[in-house]
């Protein structure tokens, strides 16, 4: 028979004998069939090989299979979950939602949900206390520092003595220079400072990667910070070692969130703190200060209202100009104590990492060393990073892949079985 | 008389009675299956049981997507594939226990078990649902999970070989009864031989 000539196939002869065929097209192949000799014979031989086949036949199953099919039947546990369908209620639905799997599995897929979604809560909310804490400055330290309460702080005696007599010289002060306030250092000296006064200082040695990097990151970070570089300097001259050194002076309360987002600009070598209390030398200055100025005020009374001899009035304004450098060398050493008070001081030291020199005059294996150091060192960086990305989202992944491998294998059996579904409809 | 799927129905319901109606119906033709593919009878009535329970244990999980006829099928033919893969790691237990189950199989059924071993195992799995098991080309289709048309030329295929085969050729008996008394899954491996 040949196929592309043959309006008939010889499988749908054989799907008309099997009575496979729809109606209208049974009655077309049956008519083919009455008058095509060749298919016919293929019918023919298609009933005969059905017709030897039936020879094949087994004996009947014995009764046990029928026996413990009923002691399974006999079982409560055994119809228990097909009978949970036929309940009603509550009570019923609850027992078909038990009786479900994936009324399990989406069970456990939420459980999971949550703990993942609660340990994420509690990482972000960490991370806000964290941001807010850094931006109102309220570590403990410098809560210290910016003048805490007794009870705030540790409780003991001699701070609260010594804040007591610090409020009272400051009140005499107030007092004495209200009518005056001749200059801004006695405007600095009248205002209240009722904490201990702690004069904080910092040094910190990093090593970076890129310089140019690093100190574009360091002048944005001063800026967030209100802080400012009092010197730096910077050293390109040598190929092998961009550094940068720098003294900066940050307000105290930013001290704390400054020195972390430094630590992020590279790697720390060597980092000290450090915080030396000057409310001692403060209250020592504040008095000679007062006494200095009461002398003046004496002296210049003197100078007023009594007459003498004019080597007399010449040695009274001989003191008075000797007190009167006195009092502007105390005026200025209190400024700069309250600056230090306000500001703290960070030693900065940056460093890229050590590189050979690869001038134009270096030589080719120099050069060629350089690119596999180089080399190196990015391959490190890479697997490094790989492996900080698996070890911090590894844990994540592993538990979602759990999660989504029984539903995803439930979904891709039963596409199987629709593919198949859908090629039976096609077909 | 009640469609199986309307018994399946039942029992999900609870009608442990629908389910044993469903057992009576199916008992012997799967067992059929079972032993037609497997030459150890003991083994055969295992599976049947198995088949059944595996039905009990899922029942609640069925839905009348397919016929129930369909579904029990594909079963079966899970745990035959199973069995085969079963005999292959346990070579020696399976040859005992064939040995024990050996049929002692009447001459004219002979040349029909020995046409169906020479056939390949994808054309000898349709031609037995179709000729035994009495599955439709549909039902073929959703329970091997093969497309429709493929169901249809590989029956074909497979009618036409037998045709052949079950022509009386002497010189090949010595060959085939050597193929016959083999277990089920060295068959393929002798007729690759020589």
């Amino acid at each position: 028979m040949n196929r592309t000539t043959h309006e008939i196939e010889p499988e749908e002869v054989m799907a008309h004998l099997d009575g496979e065929l729809q109606a209208s097209r049974a009655s077309e192949v049956a008519a083919h069939i009455a008058a095509c000799k060749e298919c016919a014979t293929i019918e023919a031989d298609l009933r005969a090989v059905s017709g030897q086949l039936i020879q094949w036949q087994v004996e009947p199953a014995s009764l046990s299979i029928a026996t413990s099919i009923e002691q399974s039947l006999a079982k409560p546990e055994t119809t228990a979950r097909v009978k949970a369908r036929e309940r009603k209620g509550l009570i019923g639905a609850w027992h078909r939602l038990a009786a479900s799997q994936w009324a399990w599995k989406l069970g456990f897929a939420s459980v999971a949900v949550l703990l993942v979604g609660a340990v994420y809560m509690q990482r972000s909310f960490n991370e806000r206390a964290r941001e807010l804490q850094r931006a109102t400055g309220l570590s403990a330290f410098a809560r210290f520092s910016q003048g805490a309460t007794a009870t705030e702080v540790s409780p003991d005696v001699p701070a609260m003595q010594k804040l007591e007599a610090q409020k009272q010289l400051s009140e005499s002060l107030e007092k004495d220079a209200a009518p005056e306030s001749a200059s801004p250092a006695a405007d600095r000296i009248a205002a209240p400072t009722p904490g201990p006064m702690i004069a904080r200082t910092a040094s910190m040695n990093l090593v970076i990667a890129k310089l140019d990097v690093a100190r574009a990151s360091l002048e944005k970070l001063l800026a967030r910070h209100h802080a400012f570089a009092s010197d730096m300097t910077l050293d390109q001259s040598n190929d092998a070692s961009a550094s940068l050194n720098a003294t900066l002076q940050v307000p105290s309360a930013e001290l704390d969130a400054t020195l972390s987002d430094l630590r992020a600009l590279g790697r720390v070598s060597t980092e000290s703190q450090g915080g030396e209390d000057v409310s001692d030398q403060h209250v020592d200055l504040a008095a000679r200060l007062h006494n200095a100025r009461e002398s003046e005020e004496r002296l210049l009374d003197i100078l007023r209202t009594r007459t003498g001899k004019v080597s007399d009035v010449l040695a009274v304004e001989e003191q008075i100009s000797q007190t009167r450098g006195e009092i502007e060398q105390m005026e200025a050493q209190l400024a700069n104590l309250d600056k230090r008070v306000s500001y703290a001081s960070i030693k900065l030291e940056m460093a890229e990492e050590y590189k050979a020199p690869t001038g134009a005059n270096s030589s080719v294996a120099l050069r060629l060393r350089n690119a596999v150091v180089s080399g190196y060192r990015d391959a490190v960086d890479s697997l490094l990073a790989l492996a900080v990305f698996l070890l911090s989202a590894g844990p994540m992944l592993l538990l979602w892949a759990g999660l989504l491998f029984f539903p995803a294998r439930a979904i891709w059996k039963r596409r199987g079985s629709l593919r198949a579904a859908f090629s039976k409809n096609a077909a | 008389m009640q469609r199986d799927e309307e018994l399946m129905m039942a029992f999900q319901k609870g009608s442990t009675e629908s389910f044993s109606e469903l057992f009576l119906r199916y008992r012997d033709p799967l067992f059929g299956f079972f032993r037609r593919r497997l030459s150890n009878r003991t083994r055969a009535e295992e599976l049947t049981q198995e088949c059944f329970l595996a039905v009990l244990q899922g029942a609640e999980r069925w839905e009348p997507r397919a016929t129930f006829r369909t579904y029990l099928y594909a079963i079966a033919l899970k745990l035959t594939a199973a069995e085969y893969r079963r005999s292959q790691r346990e070579p020696q237990k399976a040859s005992e226990a064939d040995e024990v189950g050996q049929p002692n199989a009447a001459e004219a059924d002979l040349g029909v078990r020995r046409a169906i071993a020479a056939l390949d195992a994808e054309h000898r799995e349709v031609v037995l649902l179709r000729e035994f098991e009495g599955l439709s080309y549909e039902e073929i289709a959703v329970a091997l999970r093969i497309p429709l048309n493929t169901v249809r030329s590989r029956l074909f295929r497979a009618r036409m070989s037998l045709k052949e085969l079950l022509d009386p050729q002497p010189q090949k008996l010595q060959r085939e009864k050597e193929i016959l008394s083999t277990p089920a899954p060295a068959i393929q491996q002798l007729r690759q031989e020589p």
